[in-house]
């Protein structure tokens, strides 16, 4: 890997790029673009999806260059969890674990709204097994848990040491020592470049691009130096979601507007777009999926309020995107006021996973993450801006329904993976936190075939030497994404894609 | 041709540089010291700075140690079991637990106008006893 070299080499090639940006201006009118540089394949995008791909390409042979438009590597799978849903690990067989690629699929097909694309998950699924041999081979280490998250009929979600950052800091380390990979930051893709044949041939950049917010990124950002790259086999596209672009986000779905994200600031719509122009079909742009900084299966336990009213005014045990939905319409019409929602010390326990509320008492879960101890529901209620009485009345009416084992108000369920849901002591201690729903994954974006190829919006046929993989690509997982589902996807269509560009002819 | 190409390049970029100054405020501790926009701007143009620029003059370890004190322990009670876990808070901004030493110093350090807080763009800050950067 050349990162740094390239940082140093830089003040040199500016000057240079810069002068033949000047020379080059006749050139560029031509129907055949004159290239700066040639490599065989070109990753756009460093996370996860990037980072398989680069590596699968550069061990298949291919001269390879992989760039990233932030000042960091890594985008959003840098400061995720990289939960891995994987079928046929070596932890599952040592735990006797019957599970099949077809039991994957379907339990993401269940929740997908009949909308996600079984035999795209079937292939996922089929892979995640060799994508966890590959990644163990080149260094990364899973931390012995064997998780059966929300949706899945099987343990079978692996962590990775150190969240998604050890992950890739594993994977760059094994890079390093591969003399084929060049690897670039601030270098921001502006066009796919076409010969004459309609097939890829390149890709025009901007190297030295500074990166400085979201709204400016795709728009009125125009730092750096223009550069074309020839690639002789393909162009793979790793770029992401697009939570952080709010006019794109909106003009899909209103309510996304104002919604929190603590996605990779980088994460706009400039790559989808790109795609777009270069003839891609999008698809499922309308759809969203919402996080929380606690497990939203753990929402269940404790009782939301809405701070306008005091009152509750939802079934906590929704699921996540139903959840957020009745938070954000809630919010139109209460002046934007920020729910909350109240614990006591026995509905802590009953959480599958304490690490998250460790986060959060310890302010360490992100914006509007930090979960509070109140000592009093006075003083919790002083602390949100409810009113204590409504809140101490509310309170007394869900503890007797939940005692009578009914919830007539808005019929929560009872209980919850073998857990019953209890009835809160309101003499304290109290926990609390806003629950702020956070668009941290956007399911749309380029169609593409069982190999990461994308799909022409003209033709419904691949376009030659044009992949797209990881959440950059769309239709897989439909309405609700299931947990621990996009780290495989990424993964697995990464290597497919990788491995099949490097088998085209070099042009 | 060349040659008066380059010249007039370079006369244009002075030019510009004694605008730019005027228009380009310094607003770090950088001009208290007499510090001119060519001694970071090293390359003949006044493209953003590079950290390998930055690091000629700051010390990355000294800055890494000068902001160690932020990390901090976190700890919670299993409310079942009783049992205390512990854990290190690797906040510190230079030595970060997502991105280690690898952010650009541009991140957050700005010359020309105020600073941003990284951090802040995701992470609730109040709790991290977080100076702004400047």
């Amino acid at each position: 890997m050349t990162s740094s070299l390239c940082r140093r080499k830089f003040l040199q090639t500016a000057a240079a790029a810069a002068a033949a940006a000047v020379s080059a201006g006749g050139a560029q009118a031509q129907d055949k673009p004159s290239f700066d540089e040639t490599f065989d394949i070109i990753v756009v995008g460093s996370g996860i999806a990037g980072t398989m791909a680069a590596l699968s390409a550069a061990e298949q042979g291919a001269k390879v260059l992989m760039i990233e438009k932030m000042s960091r590597l890594g985008g959003t799978s840098r400061i995720s969890g990289l939960n891995f849903a994987c079928v046929g690990s070596p932890a599952q067989k040592a735990k006797g674990i019957q599970d099949s690629p077809e039991q994957l699929a379907s339990d993401m097909y269940k929740v997908s709204g009949s909308m996600g694309d079984y035999e795209k998950a079937l292939e996922m699924a089929k892979n995640t097994a060799r994508a966890e041999a590959f990644m163990t081979a080149r260094g990364v280490k899973w931390d012995g848990r064997l998780l059966k998250l929300g949706g899945h009929s099987q343990p079978r979600v692996l962590i990775s040491e150190g969240d998604g950052a050890g992950l890739l800091n594993a994977l760059w380390k094994y890079m390093e020592g591969l003399k084929n990979v060049t690897v670039r930051v601030h270098c921001k893709a502006d066009e796919v470049l076409f010969d004459d044949k309609k097939a890829v041939v390149g890709l025009k950049v901007r190297e030295n691009y500074y990166f400085d917010t979201p709204e400016s990124d795709d728009l009125t950002n125009r730092t750096g130096v223009e550069k074309k790259i020839r690639a002789n086999q393909g162009v793979i596209f790793a770029t992401g979601g697009y939570a952080r672009d709010k006019a794109f986000r909106s003009a899909e779905v209103p309510f996304l507007a104002g919604v929190a994200t603590t996605t990779n600031p980088g994460a706009t719509s400039g790559a989808l777009k790109i795609l777009v122009k270069a003839g891609a079909q999008p698809i499922h742009l309308s759809l969203f999926r919402f996080a929380y900084p606690l497990p939203t299966e753990d929402m269940i336990w404790g009782v939301m309020i809405d701070p306008a009213t005091s009152r509750r005014f939802l079934n906590e045990g929704l699921t996540r995107n139903a959840l957020a939905q009745s938070v954000l319409l809630r919010r139109m019409t209460n002046g934007d006021k920020k729910p909350f929602i109240i614990y006591d010390e026995k509905a802590l326990g009953k959480f599958h996973n304490l690490n998250r509320v460790q986060r959060s008492l310890n302010g360490l879960n992100g914006i509007d993450g930090t979960m509070y101890k109140y000592d009093s529901l006075k003083d919790l209620c002083a602390a949100y801006g409810a009113d204590p009485k409504v809140v101490a009345d509310e309170l007394e009416k869900y503890n007797k329904l939940i005692a009578a084992g009914k919830d007539s108000d808005f019929d929560k369920q009872m209980e919850r993976s073998g857990r019953k849901v209890q009835t809160l002591d309101l003499s304290g201690p109290l926990y609390a936190m806003v629950i702020n729903p956070r668009l941290n994954y956007t399911p749309g974006g380029i169609r593409t075939d069982l190999r990461g190829r994308a799909i022409a919006l003209a033709d419904g046929k691949p376009i030659e030497g044009l992949y797209v993989v990881g959440e950059a690509s769309g239709g897989l997982h439909g309405q609700e994404r299931m947990t621990a589902c996009s780290m495989p996807e990424c993964c697995v269509f990464a290597m497919l894609a990788a491995e099949n560009a490097a088998q085209r002819k070099r042009q | 041709m060349k040659t008066i190409l380059k010249t007039s390049v370079l006369l244009c970029s002075l030019i510009f540089a004694a605008a730019a100054s005027a228009q380009m405020p310094q607003m770090s501790k950088h001009a208290q010291r007499n510090i001119q926009c060519t001694g970071c701007h090293q390359n003949g143009t006044f493209a953003p700075v590079p950290t390998a620029q930055c690091v000629t003059c700051h010390n990355q370890d000294q800055l890494a140690k000068s902001t160690e004190r932020l990390n901090y322990t976190s700890r919670m009670k299993n409310p079942k079991t009783g049992e205390v876990k512990e854990h290190i808070a690797l906040v510190n901004p230079h030595d970060s637990y997502h991105f280690g030493r690898t952010e650009d110093c541009t991140d957050c350090h700005r010359e020309h106008r105020a600073s941003v807080n990284d951090c802040a763009t995701c992470h609730d800050v109040k709790a991290w006893n977080m100076k702004d950067p400047k």
